[in-house]
């Protein structure tokens, strides 16, 4: 049995729970007044289950030796290499992009918008100080 | 670091699929690696090593040696 097929019965836990947050969100939207109670539901539903379901259909759809390409594809060092360089690249254009959306934002007087992309520019740094900290320690 | 993969590999009859999955890892990494762009780990060395039954700098050639 192939890795994802092992935890098809997980997913389709996962499944049976987005579908029950779905079904409670729909008929809260009816019974209940808060609508951000059900709104909330129902979204949060429709992400869980379709993200279950993709996964079942793709572990019953994919053989074992598809699979394992997969697997190797994922854990191939030079894919590994291609994402860090990737993932460093876009952090280096996404930050002064960020920058400036925020600067944009303040100078239009839209303070709200601007501190929202001020904190995920903090969250940001801070995250990555954080990580290249403990990877620092662990390598 | 230059190598000699590409001539070992094909003096022993493989293919690049055949040693990518001996070695559990892309055939775009095998092509990478013969044409000089990408430096493997260590692990991958030895595995390399391994499979060909050689040592790594009968493989792999430091660049600091040719010039």
């Amino acid at each position: 049995m192939n890795n994802n097929k092992r935890y098809l019965p997980v997913y389709a836990l996962i499944m049976i729970l987005g579908a029950a947050a779905l079904i409670f969100g729909l008929i809260s939207s009816k019974l209940l007044d808060n609508s951000l109670i059900s709104g909330f539901s129902t979204g949060l539903g429709i992400v869980v289950l379709s993200s279950a379901l993709t996964r079942i259909a793709t572990a019953l759809a994919t053989s074992e030796q598809k699979q394992k390409e997969l697997e190797i594809e994922l854990k191939d060092e030079r894919n590994s290499a291609i994402r860090e360089k990737a993932a460093w690249s876009t952090c280096k254009v996404l930050l002064p992009t960020m920058g400036v959306a925020a600067l944009a934002l303040a100078l239009s007087n839209q303070f709200i918008g601007a501190c929202v992309i001020a904190g995920i520019i903090l969250v940001y740094s801070v995250s990555l100080a954080a990580f290249s900290t403990y990877y620092s320690k662990r390598l | 670091m230059n190598n000699k993969l590409e001539e070992i590999r094909k003096s022993r009859g493989i293919n690049q699929e055949e040693l990518a999955k001996a070695l559990e890892v892309s055939r775009q990494t095998i092509c990478s690696l013969e044409t000089g762009k990408y430096n493997p780990s260590i692990t991958l060395a030895f595995k390399l090593a391994k499979y060909f039954n050689l040592k790594i700098e009968d493989i792999f050639i430091y660049e600091e040696e040719i010039q």
